[in-house]
């Protein structure tokens, strides 16, 4: 049955306003059906008011956030018609370009920036500090294996020398022998007449003090001591080599013996201390 | 921030973009979003109250806009309509879902001026804010009674029925009818121009 205009305007104005009852429903969709344009008028007028109720009301705009995250729901359930341009505008979406929120999250970011980089900062700080510990460590280190190098290489040249004379088609030695002061010692004199370079060996003699030097002498054939230099030895049984051009006869024919005894620092013309080394040259027959 | 109603020529536009959705084309979505997510999201706003569950219900509408564009009927109207009649549809089925409603009803309803803006016409500055057309609309709707007025608010943003209605305000059925055919003819007659 078709209701009359007026009870379908009432039809229309609940449907339109959603509060068209559900026993109505049936009746109001098939007068709408039958009703003719006159009918239609009414229904389209109606609904076109419902809109422009909700025009007239307050407007709130959803967040950025909200479109992009439609747009991934779509593209889930259909990821084959997405272009580039759509996935851009997501990302800008999720950022929160063109919203009143993009201030704050510009703000946001900047702080988390600016933390970021003060952590950063401190971290770098932080670690420059113990890179500055391990440098130094290391140029200590360093220092101590340049120094140890030193040494090595200072001894290495100086054994190349003791080498060098033993090398030598003439040499000369001279046994030396611990005496009173210091019966443990031990001395050698080995040199090359030739190249006048001769090698003092010493062992187990005791450190000297700072404001003393060891002195070796030898005794020309009249036994007059003669200066052949001094040297130092800073730990007792060290083994002591040392290659100079040391002013001593050519042949140990010329010579007596050897003697080193502890002197005042730099030496003295003639012996004063004790004696600690004592030999005589062998003389072949 | 108010803006104005959808005119004819951009009916036209959404109805091509609806056509384009059909097709899966989510430039089209993306454009048809732009154009009516502020009004749809205000009224499932008004409906709801809470915008975290409004902003759910948008892309359910969105995503149902998605999935059925082809059935859109120009017969019954622009799109802008149907677009906000799926909207308030929507939010009204979560505002009826029992856990929901019981937390709307705690919530402190807005009145009818706040509702619909209407106090914007009170004010030189934000009525200039206004468009034409929406001030038109704004007046005509407050050429209504508070009676009408009220039950325009309970029937399409709170989801009664009329008989609901009639149960809440302790009226007959015919008088609830009555008036809300009453109200929608007023605004009919004073906004009939824009149906031409």
């Amino acid at each position: 049955m078709i209701p009359e205009k007026e009870q379908f305007e009432e039809m229309c104005a609940a449907y339109a306003l959603g509060a068209l009852d559900p026993e109505e429903q049936a009746i109001f969709d098939e007068a709408l059906s039958s009703g003719g344009e006159e009918f239609n008028k009414i229904f389209r007028e109606s609904v076109g008011v419902s809109y422009f109720i909700n025009s007239g009301a307050k407007r709130v705009a959803p967040l950025p956030i909200v479109k992009s995250k439609l747009l991934r729901k779509i593209q889930e359930k259909n990821p084959s018609s997405f272009s580039p341009a759509i996935a851009f505008e997501r990302l800008a979406l999720a950022l929160g370009f063109g919203s009143p929120r993009f201030g704050f999250v510009v703000a946001l970011l900047m702080v988390v920036v600016a933390a970021e980089i003060g952590i950063y900062a401190y971290l770098i700080n932080t670690e420059l500090d113990q890179s500055e510990l391990q440098l130094a460590a290391v140029e200590s280190l360093l220092s101590e294996q340049q120094q140890r190098l030193i040494a090595l290489t200072s001894d290495l040249q100086m054994k190349e020398e003791v080498l060098n004379v033993l090398q030598s088609p003439k040499i000369e030695m001279v046994i030396m022998n611990g005496q009173e002061a210091n019966p443990a010692g031990y001395g050698k004199i080995i040199w090359d007449p030739v190249r006048k370079l001769a090698i003092l060996q010493v062992s187990k003699l005791p450190a000297v003090p700072a404001d003393k030097d060891y002195q070796l002498w030898y005794l020309d054939k009249q036994k007059k001591p003669v200066s052949a230099g001094v040297f130092t030895v800073a730990e007792q049984n060290e083994q002591f080599f040392r290659v100079s051009t040391i002013p001593i006869p050519d042949s140990k024919k010329d010579i007596s013996a050897f003697a080193v005894t502890i002197e005042p620092k730099g030496g003295v013309p003639q012996p004063t201390g004790a004696m600690y080394l004592m030999g005589t040259p062998s003389i072949p027959n | 921030m108010l803006f104005s109603i959808v005119p004819d020529d951009h009916s036209q536009r959404d109805i091509a973009l609806l056509e384009k959705i059909s097709k899966k084309d989510p430039s089209a979505l993306s454009d048809l979003y732009d154009r009516h997510s502020i009004l749809l999201y205000s009224i499932i706003v008004r409906i709801l109250k809470e915008k975290t569950e409004a902003e759910d219900i948008l892309q359910e509408v969105f995503v149902n806009i998605w999935e059925n564009a082809e059935q859109y009927d120009h017969q019954l109207g622009n799109p802008g309509a149907w677009l906000c009649r799926i909207a308030r549809n929507r939010a009204v089925d979560r505002l009826r879902s029992k856990n929901f409603r019981s937390r709307a009803q705690e919530s402190d309803i807005e009145n009818f001026s706040e509702l619909f803006a209407a106090d914007y016409l009170d004010h030189p500055d934000q009525r200039a804010m206004l468009s034409g057309q929406q001030e038109e609309i704004l007046i005509a709707l407050t050429s209504l009674s508070n009676e009408q007025k009220e039950l325009i608010e309970f029937a399409y943003f709170r989801g009664y029925t009329q008989s609901e209605m009639a149960k809440h305000f302790n009226l007959p059925l015919g008088t609830v009818k009555t008036r809300i055919r009453t109200a929608m003819s007023i605004l009919r007659q004073k906004l009939r121009h824009h149906f031409a």
